[in-house]
């Protein structure tokens, strides 16, 4: 498994917030929503799922235990919370979030 | 004064010296050739275009000129380079393509430098203020069926090529140049009007066959009159299919016109933004057709609904 993924400790205690100077842009046309992101110039086509983990971002860096409560996602089962550390780390790939060094 | 008032051989001269200074659409150009033909064909095409006079106080966007090569070669295959500031962009053409090679050239003076506009790949044609925007990849029919609009359908013509749109607000800019007809076009469109008007068929070019269709004179008079997106029809020529529209979902509209823009990404936050407000405002549809007047009929239809 690629390490980036592995639930360990050091994964589920980083926090996370929208990078840093980020002021995007939104649009949505049925279940679809695009995002501009003006520091890379570049449109992401998102899913609703997606929106909501950058909308709590918005508002606070979380960690990934944070987050799953914020989605209320009760679970300890290692394959229902792999999926959300693998959108954080894509939206990081991305440059739309960044880990929060407080 | 327009072009159209200068004899062929009055124009000839002023494109050879000093050049012309003409004006289409928002751009000012100044023009210079010594290519032979090329006053007689631009005359017939672009007669009803005005001419400003010189010294002109307004900047211009592009000095264009088409130079006759200097080597050995011209004495028996003679080439015209098109130039833009100076530069050549791109590798000549035979000098009895003059024309072609202006056109294409002057398409990428506008999709290089005309960055203050949102530019979208599509024919535009309109009623009074409401466009209709006519996307679609070389083949498609696009620039055929916006012949065909303006020839029978009583639309507007705004462009073939391009949709000038100020991101600020969302207008289109027309730019009622000649429209290029290619190969079976050529014929497909002398057949659905007989009075229609041509230049010169130009064989082999990198399209094929090309002949360029002169504007219709109503529309090179309203080439300052903006008009707004309504609607975006993306046709597809299909032989022998019958024309039907078919209404495309919104996120599939967003992506298509968004892929469509030459400089979606040079504009950033504001050609997202300006296509949002395309695709919130426009209905849009895919349109297949085998025949141009069902086709013509079938858009003019759209607009009563």
């Amino acid at each position: 498994m690629d390490p980036r993924f592995a639930l360990t400790n050091a994964n589920t205690i980083q926090k996370w917030a929208i990078s840093p100077g980020m002021h995007w842009l939104w649009e949505q046309f049925d279940e679809t929503f695009f995002l501009f992101n003006p520091l890379s110039n570049e449109t992401h086509i998102l899913n609703i799922l997606t929106v909501k983990i950058l909308q709590i971002l918005e508002k606070k860096s979380v960690t990934l235990t944070e987050l799953l409560t914020h989605l209320d996602i009760k679970t300890n089962e290692k394959d229902a919370i792999l999926p959300y550390q693998r959108i954080l780390h894509e939206l990081d790939r991305l440059g739309l979030i960044a880990p929060f060094e407080s | 004064m327009k072009i159209a008032d200068l004899t062929c051989a009055e124009l000839a001269q002023r494109l050879k010296t000093p050049g012309i200074l003409w004006r289409i659409g928002p751009f000012l150009v100044h023009l210079r050739t010594l290519a032979p033909d090329f006053a007689i064909q631009f005359h017939l095409l672009y007669g009803e275009y005005p001419l400003e006079p010189e010294p002109c106080p307004d900047i211009i966007d592009f000095h264009i000129e088409l130079v006759r090569d200097t080597g050995l070669r011209r004495w028996w295959r003679p080439k015209v380079f098109f130039t833009m500031d100076g530069p050549s962009p791109f590798s000549p053409f035979p000098l009895d393509h003059a024309l072609p090679l202006f056109e294409w050239g002057f398409n990428y003076c506008i999709a290089a430098r005309a960055n203050q506009y949102l530019l979208l790949h599509t024919a535009v044609v309109a009623k009074g203020d409401q466009a209709l925007l006519l996307p679609g990849l070389p083949g498609s029919g696009k620039s055929t069926l916006c012949a065909a609009l303006i020839l029978k359908g009583g639309w507007r013509l705004l462009s073939d090529e391009f949709a000038l749109l100020r991101p600020t607000t969302g207008e289109i800019f027309p730019l009622p140049r000649t429209i290029a007809l290619k190969n079976d076009s050529i014929a497909a469109i002398r057949a659905f009007d007989a009075n229609v008007i041509l230049g010169p068929e130009f064989p082999k070019t990198r399209k094929g066959t090309v002949a360029h269709m002169q504007p219709p004179l109503e529309s090179v008079q309203a080439a300052n009159t903006t008009a707004w997106p309504t609607w975006v029809v993306c046709p597809q020529f299909r032989q022998g299919a019958t024309a039907q529209l078919e209404l495309i979902p919104k996120d599939h509209g967003f992506l298509r016109l968004s892929a469509n823009a030459f400089n979606y990404e040079l504009q950033g936050a504001r050609g997202f933004q300006a296509i949002g407000r395309i695709t919130r405002t426009c209905t849009i549809y895919d349109l297949r057709f085998g025949e141009l007047g069902e086709a013509v009929n079938l858009l003019t239809d759209l607009i009563k609904t």
